[in-house]
C-alpha cells in the first residue's frame, strides 16, 4: 500500500488543531466501596438519578441510589478496572441511546454500541432510556390488526397495533419462535404503506442463542427492518436491566414518528433477576421471593409506554411482546402475575401441546387477547367467532371419549372436526402465513370440508388447496386482501373452488 | 448503626462549635488525622484502646498526660468523653463528619494540587493566593506530583476537578481522532 506521509501528516496537523484547549471541568466524587458490579461513591452532590457518570479506564455507570452520605453507582463495564479511591466524574446526561432507522439491521449493546462489526452507527437522534409513559389524552384505542402469521394466534388471539401481548410459558415450549416468526411475518408490511419497524431485546440469554437468531432473521430478509439489543447473560446486570428500557426508546422514536413499531422483551423473567441482583448489593430491602418492592413499577413503566396514539399525535404505535418463562406451568408466581396484570392479554404455551406435537403449542383456553375482535378484520372475525369455543369444548369432549367406546353421532362428529381444526392451527417455524390464507383454510375447516379427510392428510390437503386457489382461484385472494371481508358472493366462489379441488384431492 | 450515626453526628458537632478559626481547624483536623491513623496503623495503642482490662480511668489518665501538652483542650476533652463511652472505634468517622461540618462553618475549600513535578514553595504560595481569591474561601490545600500527567495541572476544589494536564488533553485528542 502507498503511504502518502504528508497526506497523513496534513491530516493529523488538522485535527489536532480543531482540538480544545480548554480546561477540563468536571464535578467528580471519589469511590469508596466497589463490588459485585456496585461503586459506593462520596461526593457527586448535584449528581442527577439514572445520571451517567465515568470512571477511569472508560468504565460507565449509573447513579441509582441518592443517599446522605454517598451515592451507589452501578456500572455497565468491567468493575475490576475500578478501585477504591478513584475518582468518578458527572457527565450531566441522563443514559440515553441512539435512536432511528440507521439502527435498522444491526446489533447493538443496551447503551447502542454496535456489536456487530458493522462500523460506527451515525444515529441522528437520541432519546433517554428512562421516558414517562404518555397519558389517557394522547392515545388511540387499539384497532389496527397486527398480523403474526400464526393461524392460531391470529384466528384466535388476535393482536392489535399498540398492544401488549404476553407471551409466557415454561423453557423450551416455543415462546422466542412465536416472537421470531412475528418478526418475520412483518415483511409483507414493508410493501405496503404502514411498515413496521421491529426491536428484538435478548435479555440474559447465551450469546450463542442470539448469534443463530440473528442469522435466521438475516436468512428470511428480517433483519433489514429490525434492529436487536443483546444484553448477554455474561454481561453485567445493570445491562440486563436497562436492555428493555433502551430498547422502549428505539421504539418510541417510530410510534413517535408516526410509523409503526413492534418490540421484543426476551425475557422479562430475566431482567427482573438481573434487577433483584441489582436491588440486593444496593442494599435495597428484598420482598417476596427476594425482589424489592418496586419490581412491579419496573414492567408497568415499561410497558405502559406501548400504545397507540391519537391521530393528533400522528397515529404512530408501539406494540409490546413481552417474554416470561415459567417454572413448571405456575403462572401464580410473583413476577408472571404481575406482568399478566399489566398486559392487554397472554398467549399461554404449554409444555404437553408442544410435546404432543401441537407447535404453536398455544392453550387456547387459558389465553386471551384483551382487545379482541376490534384488531381482526372482518372475514377473520366471521370464520373465527366460533373456533375458540369450538376448541374448548373438543378438548373436553376429546378427554371424556377416553372413557366411552360408544358416542353419539353429533360428539363423534365434534371430535372429528375438533381433530382436524388441532391439526390446521399447526404451523412450522419460519413459515408465517399471509391472512388471506389463512382465512382461506380456516374457512374450509370450519365449513367441514375437512371432516371425511384422513388427519394424517390434513396438512397436504391444505397445502394443496392453498396452491389450488392461489393458482386457479386468485381473485378469491384479492378479494380478501382488498375488501377484509367475506360477502355471501365470496363464500360461494370459496365454496365452489373448494369443492373442485376436493374431487382432485 | 444509626446509634452510631447519632454518636458520630454528636461528637463532630460538639468539636465543630469549639473551632473559630482556620488555624484552630488546621491544628484539630492535624491531630485528629494523626491520632486516627495511628489508632489503625500501631497495633499497641490499637489493642490498649480496645481493651476492656484497662479501666477507662486509666485510659483518660494515660490519654491526658500524654496530650495535654499538643492537642487542643477541645479536642483532648472530646476524646476524654469519647474513651470513657468506649467510643474510640468512632475516631475515623467523627474525623470525617467534623472536617464536613467544620468547612462548612468557616468557609473553607479543600484543594488538591496534582503536578506532574514538584512545585517551588513561591510558585505554592501564588497558586494558593490566587485559588483563595477565586473561591473567595480560605483554603485547605495540599500538593501531590504524579509524573504521569506529563505537564500541567489538575486542581479538584472540594467536588470540582479542573484538569489541564497534558495526559488528559492527549486522551481527549485520541479521542477525537479515532471518533469516540
Amino acid at each position: 500500500m502507498d503511504i502518502k506521509t504528508n497526506q497523513i501528516g496534513d491530516l493529523l496537523r488538522d485535527q489536532i488543531k480543531n482540538i480544545d484547549n480548554n480546561v477540563d471541568v468536571n464535578e467528580v466524587g471519589e469511590v469508596l466501596e466497589i463490588g459485585d458490579g456496585v461503586a459506593r461513591t462520596s461526593g457527586l452532590g448535584n449528581v442527577m438519578s439514572s445520571e451517567l457518570v465515568e470512571f477511569p479506564n472508560n468504565v460507565f455507570g449509573m447513579a441509582l441510589n441518592l443517599e446522605e452520605e454517598n451515592v451507589g453507582v452501578v456500572l455497565f463495564g468491567d468493575s475490576s478496572l475500578v478501585k477504591e479511591g478513584d475518582i468518578v466524574k458527572r457527565t450531566g446526561k441522563v443514559v440515553e441511546v441512539p435512536v432511528g432507522k440507521e439502527l435498522l439491521g444491526r446489533v447493538v449493546s443496551p447503551l447502542g454500541v454496535p456489536m456487530d462489526g458493522k462500523g460506527p452507527i451515525n444515529a441522528k437522534h437520541t432519546l433517554p432510556i428512562e421516558r414517562k409513559a404518555l397519558g389517557v389524552m394522547q392515545r388511540f384505542p387499539v384497532k389496527e390488526p397486527l398480523q403474526t402469521g400464526l393461524k392460531s394466534i391470529d384466528s384466535m388471539i388476535p393482536i392489535g397495533r399498540g398492544q401488549r401481548e404476553l407471551i409466557i410459558g415454561d423453557r423450551q415450549t416455543g415462546k422466542s419462535a412465536i416472537a421470531t416468526d412475528t418478526i418475520i411475518n412483518q415483511k409483507s408490511t414493508h410493501d405496503g404503506d404502514s411498515p413496521v419497524y421491529c426491536i428484538y431485546v435478548a435479555i440474559g440469554q447465551k450469546a450463542s442463542t442470539v448469534a443463530k437468531l440473528v442469522g435466521e432473521l438475516e436468512a428470511n430478509g428480517a433483519m433489514e427492518y429490525t434492529t436487536v439489543v443483546v444484553a448477554n447473560a455474561s454481561d453485567p446486570a445493570p445491562l440486563q436491566y436497562i436492555a428493555p428500557y433502551s430498547g422502549c426508546a428505539m421504539g418510541e422514536y417510530y410510534r413517535d414518528n408516526s410509523m409503526h413499531g413492534l418490540i421484543v422483551y426476551d425475557d422479562l423473567s430475566k431482567q427482573a433477576t438481573a434487577y433483584r441482583q441489582m436491588s440486593l448489593v444496593l442494599r435495597r430491602p428484598p420482598g417476596r421471593e427476594a425482589f424489592p418492592g418496586d419490581v412491579f413499577y419496573l414492567h408497568s413503566r415499561l410497558l405502559e409506554r406501548s400504545s397507540k396514539l391519537s391521530e393528533d399525535l400522528g397515529s404512530g404505535s408501539l406494540t409490546a411482546l413481552p417474554v416470561i418463562e415459567t417454572q413448571e406451568g405456575d403462572v401464580s408466581a410473583y413476577i408472571p402475575t404481575n406482568v399478566i396484570s399489566i398486559t392487554d392479554g397472554q398467549i399461554y404455551l404449554d409444555t404437553n401441546l408442544f410435546n404432543g406435537g401441537v407447535r404453536p403449542a398455544v392453550d387456547v383456553g387459558l389465553s386471551v387477547s384483551r382487545v379482541g375482535g376490534s384488531a381482526q378484520i372482518k372475514a377473520m372475525k366471521k370464520i373465527a367467532g366460533k373456533l375458540r369455543l369450538d376448541l374448548a369444548q373438543f378438548r373436553e369432549l376429546e378427554a371424556f371419549a377416553k372413557f366411552a367406546s360408544d358416542l353419539d353421532e353429533a360428539t363423534a362428529a365434534q371430535i372429528t372436526r375438533g381433530r382436524r381444526m388441532v391439526e390446521i392451527l399447526k404451523q412450522n417455524q419460519y413459515v408465517p402465513m399471509s391472512t388471506a390464507n389463512q382465512v382461506v383454510i380456516i374457512y374450509a375447516a370450519s365449513q367441514g370440508y375437512l371432516d371425511d379427510i384422513e388427519i394424517e392428510s390434513v396438512k397436504e390437503f391444505e397445502v394443496g388447496l392453498l396452491e389450488h386457489f392461489a393458482s386457479k382461484a386468485s381473485d378469491c385472494i384479492k378479494e380478501i386482501n382488498d375488501t377484509g371481508d367475506i360477502g355471501d358472493d365470496l363464500a360461494g366462489k370459496m365454496n365452489k373452488t373448494i369443492e373442485e379441488f376436493k374431487k382432485s384431492f | 448503626m444509626k446509634q452510631n450515626h447519632k454518636k458520630i453526628k454528636i461528637y463532630s458537632e460538639a468539636l465543630c462549635g469549639s473551632v473559630n478559626t482556620f488555624e484552630i481547624f488546621q491544628d484539630i483536623k492535624t491531630s485528629l488525622h494523626a491520632l486516627a491513623a495511628l489508632s489503625t496503623k500501631d497495633l499497641t495503642i490499637n489493642t490498649f484502646l480496645k481493651s476492656k482490662s484497662v479501666d477507662s480511668s486509666q485510659k483518660m489518665n494515660i490519654f491526658r498526660e500524654s496530650f495535654k501538652e499538643i492537642f487542643n483542650e477541645s479536642l483532648l476533652n472530646m476524646l476524654l468523653v469519647m474513651i470513657e463511652n468506649d467510643d474510640m472505634n468512632l475516631l475515623i468517622d467523627v474525623n470525617k463528619s467534623f472536617v464536613v461540618l467544620a468547612k462548612k462553618k468557616l468557609n473553607i475549600a479543600y484543594v488538591e494540587v496534582t503536578s506532574s513535578s514538584d512545585m517551588d514553595e513561591n510558585a505554592r504560595i501564588q497558586l494558593s493566593n490566587a485559588l483563595s481569591d477565586i473561591t473567595k474561601k480560605k483554603i485547605d490545600i495540599n500538593f501531590s506530583t504524579n509524573k504521569d500527567l506529563i505537564g500541567g495541572l489538575k486542581i479538584k476544589i472540594d467536588d470540582m476537578l479542573f484538569d489541564s494536564s497534558l495526559k488528559t488533553k492527549l486522551e481527549n485528542a485520541k479521542s477525537k481522532l479515532i471518533g469516540v
